[in-house]
Formats: structure tokens, C-alpha cells, sequence
């Protein structure tokens, strides 16, 4: 078996002229993905088709969105904004008058192509009688190289002009199309969160889906209780303001079990928050120092196992890659030790539910890789930075965005860089990457994916393939399969 | 021009006559990326003098190098004051200017195939524009310049009305003052 390689899936595509995209959100069923960035709107795709499904724009915000996150339950956005404020929107099936929409068939502004289809021109549809090498330019060059465009363009406008289904979008039952394309979406306003005294950078649902992190220029993170999927504002309630890092916090993310956050921030440190069981207060019980510049990015190892608390992963822009692991406390080591495995199991168990203020958290580096490793070399041109970092969801991979324009996936145990694509957004600086959360590929996805995958695996059968999506200044989301 | 409530730093800067003859080199097409870029800066207006950055020396010609493999720009700026409040402003000027006048792309071509990705072509490499206060001319040297090539806070910065409103002011194109330059 060859090395790995990212090839690229789809492309997704507005033309807003090039303007930085930020962020890209995978929904927790993957079904979705939500972009947004420097063109002051927020959009949401079909991750099977490209095809893009609505959004807020034209005006609505009047700065940057810098992150978008999805719920627990995959109907409510929480978009970061530059103007201070955090918005939750809850989604919705149709085409409303409320919001502003940006429906899959608008001739959109800007291009610079001129090309006045009526077709979808967000999608980018992959033929399979094409193969994986076709990339389709929404509105420029057309669908390249696609034997079948006609019937392309025939099958989104039945699809678009189908009745509206009620439930999630689903593989079609009769195997006549690959996919069945979803409905348009309407984004409807339900919360506006307002305190941070600068640009939001981020903010994030927690797992459970109960408390939204928020964090800001103004050096702090804010913990908000979320109501249940309710439309109501009042569902959402500030219940901490966590101050500590002395510069902005750029991003933050939550801990796969615990109430626990850890944040990244200019000041070159990651802080690490918990909310303590005894009192319920929110404190910082830990500040992990190590990056010689801004930390950008920080993620949680997936818990794929009870032998070991989740190790982080953090990216800067000392252009390093970095892991962390919790050392474990001397009380508890001794206990360990004197233990059989089956004990040290149980040990363990008790350590996860016994964190508090009294009981110190030390973290170190378990490995550290520069980016741009094979680039290095010459002093007047210092590491780029990483500017986000992911973690597979089945542990194995961790990847890597760069500004020097490369994606890249490393081996989440040895560190080894399994495969990088360069250029990976015509050569613009990569904002964002973010694992799909689902392993493994469903099969009955799409036939080139399933060809793709076959040609590659040889003789092993059905194999699994990771897929990412990233963000980058040329203003695409792309998604690409790790195979 | 807009007036400041604030006295301005340095109230009496040193202001070098600038040559109209050097002026030549840098239009034609064929000329140097660093000279280009300069000639883009040089006459961008002081947030607090009526003199362009040139006449203060806070750009000189030399102020605009490459790296050794042209993978990024360099401007070297020196405030006209230590403790100068308006460095920053300074660099976000100039970032503005060059992205204005488009010199350095920040998206290229399509990767026309694979293999060229495996060899690491760098010649298709972006040139990138690094903003940063010669060491030791400010007190803040170190921090100004970390902020100045952070792209989210330049971005923010940029957004902001009035700060953006500041830096059209002064990279507006205009005339280097009077030939009786004070």
C-alpha cells in the first residue's frame, strides 16, 4: 500500500471575489457543512452533493463571521462575529421571506466569469462517469469536463424544483440518483449574546449540547448556559466570564466528556478551564506554555478509550504542530503502580469524576513537529503559521492548516507526517481544517468515491476513508478524502 | 486635512528632501518587486505630519528587501519617535497600500496536476508581505510587529470605520508637499 495522500472531493464555491474564508463546520451527523468568513456571511452545503443550501448574507452582518458551530441536536448555528456578538440561528427546511437566503439557483453577485446559468451554481456534483479528477468551476469554465453535463444540469433542476421532504436529507431507496438532494434552508435569528467587549473569535457548543464557549479580543472566554431547542433568547444565560489569558483568545474547544475547555490565545500559552464539582465554579486549571508565538488552534483527542485521559493538540504560529499529555499526579501514580490492570482501570475511572481546584494539572509535550518541516532550512523565511488543528475522529490522525497554502495529516501516536497537499487552496493561506466526524465513508455514498476507495484499496475490501474539509483565503471550502 | 486632539508625538520631525529624479525607477514594468512596493509606500502620508513616510525616513528604499527565496517581503519601518503612538498605524498603512495596489497575489493558479505538488515546486509559491518596526527604533518593536503580521487582527483592524477611515487618509494619493519642504 502506497503512502496516503488528500485527494480532493469537491469544492465548494461563492464567488464573493476571493474574500478569506474562516471557518468550515461539519454537521454532528455529517450530513451538513456551514462555511463563513471575511465576505461577512455564513453558508450551508450538502456535504454530499456541494450543493449549497442557504445562508445569511447581503448585509445582515457587518463584519467578519470568523467561526460557525453546529449543535448537538444539528438544528442551530452559533456564529462568531467581529462585531462583538454571538448569534444563534436555528435552521429550517424551505425557503422563508424572514431571513435573508441565499438559494442555490441566485445568480450571484460578483462574479467575475459573467456566466448566466439558472443551474445551481453553488454545486459542484460529482459525475461518476468523470471520475475523481473533475473539478467543477461553478460559474466559470462551467462543469469541466463533464461527459454528462446535461444530464448534470438536468438532474439539480428536478431535484431543485422536487417538493420539499420533511426529514433528513437520505439516500434515494430506488438507487436511480446517488443522492437525493436536500431542500433550501432558511436561517431564523433566535439569540443575539452580547458582553464580549471586542471581535469574537469563537464559539462552540459542548458536547452535550447544554453550554455554548464564547471567547473574544478581550482576553477572555464566557460560559453560557443554552436552554433546550427552544427559540426563546432567554434560553441563553451567561454563567462565567473566565479571565486569565492576557492577550486575545483566538479559539477554543471543549473536552469530548468533561465540562472542560481549552482555549488559544496571542499570548502564546493554552489555558485549560474546569468547572468544579463541588461548587460548580469555572476556573483555570492549567496554562500550557510551550509555543514561541500566538497559539491559533486547539483539539481534543477523541476518547477512544479508558486507559487514558484525552491528550490535546494545539497549533501556533511558531508554525508547530504540538501534543499534550496530562501527567498523572504522584498520588495517583503510586496507586497505579501497586495496582493490577483490571484495578489501574478502576483507578482511573475515579480519577476522571475527581478533578478539582486542590488537585494540580500538569501537562507536557508528548511530541512536537514544525509544519513545514522539509522547508526549513533558511533563516529568513521562519515557520508560517499553523493556523488550525483537528483530530480524527477515530483517534489515528491529526491534521495540520497551514499558512504556507498545505494541509497536512500526521500520525496522532508517531507524529509522522502520513501526507500533505500542497497548494491545496491555489496556494492561499489555509484557515481552517476540520475532520469529518464520521469515519467511515458510507458506501452507498457516491460511485466515485466508491471506485476511488476500491482502486485504492486493492485486495482489502471495504475500507474505511477519512474525509476532511478546509478553509482558505481563495474564498473555497474543499473537502478532501485522506486515502 | 483631519486635525488630532492629541499633540502629535514629535512636533518637530527631521523632514529629508526627497529627490524627484529617484523617482523614475521604480514605474517601469520590468522593475524590481521591492522597488515597486516602495514606490507604492513611499508616499503614503504620516498620521501626524503633512509629509509622506519617505520625506520623515521612516521608508527608505532600502527599507523593502526579499528573502532569499522571494517567498516573502520585508518592509522595515522606523517610526520617527520611540515612543512614536502611531507605529502601528504606520504598518497598517502600508499593509493597506500594497494589497491595494495588488503586487502580492494571496491566491494563485489551480494545481495543474498532482506530480508537481509531490516535487514541492516552489517557484509556484505566493510572495507575502512581512510588515515590521526596525528592532530597537520603538519600545513596542516586538509587539507592534507581532500585530502587524497577525492577519486576523490587521483584518479586524482594517474593518474597524474608523481606523480605516484613518488609514485611507493617509495612503491617498497625493503630492509630496511643496518644494519649500519644511
Amino acid at each position: 500500500m502506497s503512502g496516503l495522500q488528500l485527494v480532493e472531493w469537491k469544492s465548494l464555491v461563492r464567488h464573493e471575489g476571493n474574500k478569506t474564508l474562516w471557518h468550515v463546520a461539519w454537521s454532528r451527523n455529517a450530513q451538513l457543512v456551514a462555511t463563513c468568513g471575511a465576505d461577512r456571511s455564513v453558508a450551508v452545503w450538502d456535504a454530499h452533493t456541494g450543493l449549497l443550501l442557504g445562508g445569511i448574507g447581503g448585509g445582515v452582518f457587518e463584519r467578519t463571521v470568523r467561526t460557525v458551530d453546529w449543535s448537538a441536536e444539528g438544528t442551530r448555528l452559533a456564529l462568531a462575529c467581529f462585531d462583538g456578538q454571538v448569534r444563534i440561528f436555528r435552521l429550517e427546511r424551505g425557503g422563508g421571506a424572514e431571513a435573508t437566503v441565499l438559494r442555490a439557483d441566485d445568480r450571484l453577485a460578483g462574479g467575475s466569469h459573467g456566466t448566466q446559468r439558472s443551474v445551481s451554481s453553488g454545486a459542484v456534483v460529482g459525475d461518476g462517469s468523470v471520475g475523481m479528477e473533475m473539478v467543477s468551476e461553478c460559474c466559470g469554465g462551467g462543469v469541466r469536463g463533464g461527459a454528462d453535463e446535461a444530464g448534470v444540469v438536468a438532474r439539480t433542476a428536478a431535484a431543485a424544483a422536487a417538493p420539499i421532504p420533511t426529514d433528513v436529507p437520505t439516500v434515494a431507496d430506488d438507487g436511480a440518483s446517488a443522492y437525493q438532494l436536500a431542500p433550501y434552508l432558511t436561517l431564523h435569528l433566535v439569540a443575539r449574546l452580547e458582553g464580549h467587549e471586542s471581535e469574537v473569535k469563537c464559539a462552540a457548543f459542548s458536547p452535550s449540547g447544554t453550554l455554548l464557549a464564547t471567547c473574544s479580543r478581550d482576553k477572555t472566554v464566557w460560559i453560557w448556559e443554552c436552554g433546550t431547542d427552544g427559540d426563546d433568547a432567554t434560553d441563553f444565560e451567561c454563567v462565567a466570564v473566565l479571565a486569565g489569558h492576557t492577550q486575545d483568545v483566538k479559539s477554543l474547544t471543549w473536552h469530548p466528556e468533561r465540562e472542560m475547555i481549552a482555549s488559544a490565545s496571542y499570548d502564546n500559552t493554552v489555558r485549560l478551564w474546569c468547572e468544579d464539582l463541588l461548587d460548580g465554579e469555572w476556573y483555570c486549571c492549567a496554562t500550557l506554555t510551550g509555543h514561541e508565538s500566538t497559539v491559533w488552534s486547539v483539539a481534543f483527542e477523541p476518547l477512544v478509550g479508558d486507559d487514558h485521559e484525552a491528550r490535546l493538540l494545539s497549533g501556533g504560529g511558531d508554525g508547530q504542530v504540538v501534543v499534550w499529555r496530562l501527567e498523572e499526579p504522584e498520588a495517583d501514580a503510586k496507586t497505579n503502580s501497586e495496582a493490577t490492570s483490571a484495578a489501574s482501570v478502576t483507578s482511573n475511572a475515579s480519577h476522571l469524576t475527581s478533578w478539582n481546584r486542590t488537585r494540580e494539572q500538569r501537562w507536557m509535550v508528548e511530541w512536537r513537529v514544525h509544519a513545514n518541516a522539509d522547508d526549513r532550512g533558511f533563516a529568513d523565511e521562519e515557520d508560517e503559521p499553523v493556523y488550525s488543528v483537528d483530530w480524527s475522529p477515530c483517534g489515528r490522525y491529526v491534521a495540520a492548516a497551514s499558512a504556507d497554502g498545505a494541509v497536512r495529516v500526521y500520525d496522532a501516536n508517531t507524529a509522522a507526517m502520513v501526507a500533505q497537499r500542497r497548494h491545496a487552496h491555489r496556494g492561499a493561506e489555509v484557515n481552517c481544517v476540520r475532520f469529518r466526524p464520521r469515519c467511515v465513508v458510507e458506501a452507498d455514498l457516491d460511485e466515485a468515491i466508491r471506485t476511488r476507495i476500491a482502486a485504492e484499496a486493492g485486495d482489502e475490501g471495504d475500507r474505511e476513508a477519512l474525509m476532511l474539509a478546509s478553509a482558505g483565503d481563495d474564498g473555497t471550502a474543499r473537502l478532501w478524502l485522506l486515502l | 486635512m483631519r486635525t488630532w486632539s492629541a499633540p502629535p508625538d514629535n512636533a518637530d520631525p527631521v523632514v529629508h528632501a526627497v529627490s524627484r529624479e529617484s523617482r523614475s525607477g521604480g514605474l517601469s514594468a520590468d522593475a524590481p518587486l521591492t522597488a515597486r512596493i516602495f514606490e507604492v509606500i513611499r508616499d503614503i502620508r504620516d498620521p501626524e505630519h503633512p509629509n509622506t513616510l519617505e520625506e520623515l525616513a521612516v521608508v527608505t528604499p532600502e527599507s523593502v528587501t526579499e528573502t532569499s527565496r522571494k517567498r516573502f517581503v520585508d518592509v522595515a519601518f522606523t517610526p520617527t519617535v520611540p515612543h512614536c503612538s502611531m507605529a502601528s498605524m504606520i504598518g497598517l498603512c502600508i499593509r493597506k497600500r500594497v494589497a491595494d495596489a495588488q503586487l502580492l497575489p494571496c491566491v494563485g493558479a489551480e494545481a495543474a496536476t498532482e506530480q508537481k505538488e509531490e516535487r514541492g515546486d516552489t517557484r509556484r509559491r505566493l510572495c507575502k508581505l512581512r510588515v515590521h518596526v526596525v528592532e530597537g527604533t520603538h519600545v513596542h518593536w516586538q509587539e507592534i510587529t507581532k500585530q502587524l503580521n497577525d492577519k486576523e487582527r490587521v483584518l479586524a483592524a482594517l474593518e474597524n470605520g474608523a481606523l480605516r477611515a484613518m488609514v485611507e487618509d493617509c495612503i491617498q494619493h497625493r503630492p509630496p508637499a511643496a518644494s519649500d519642504v519644511m
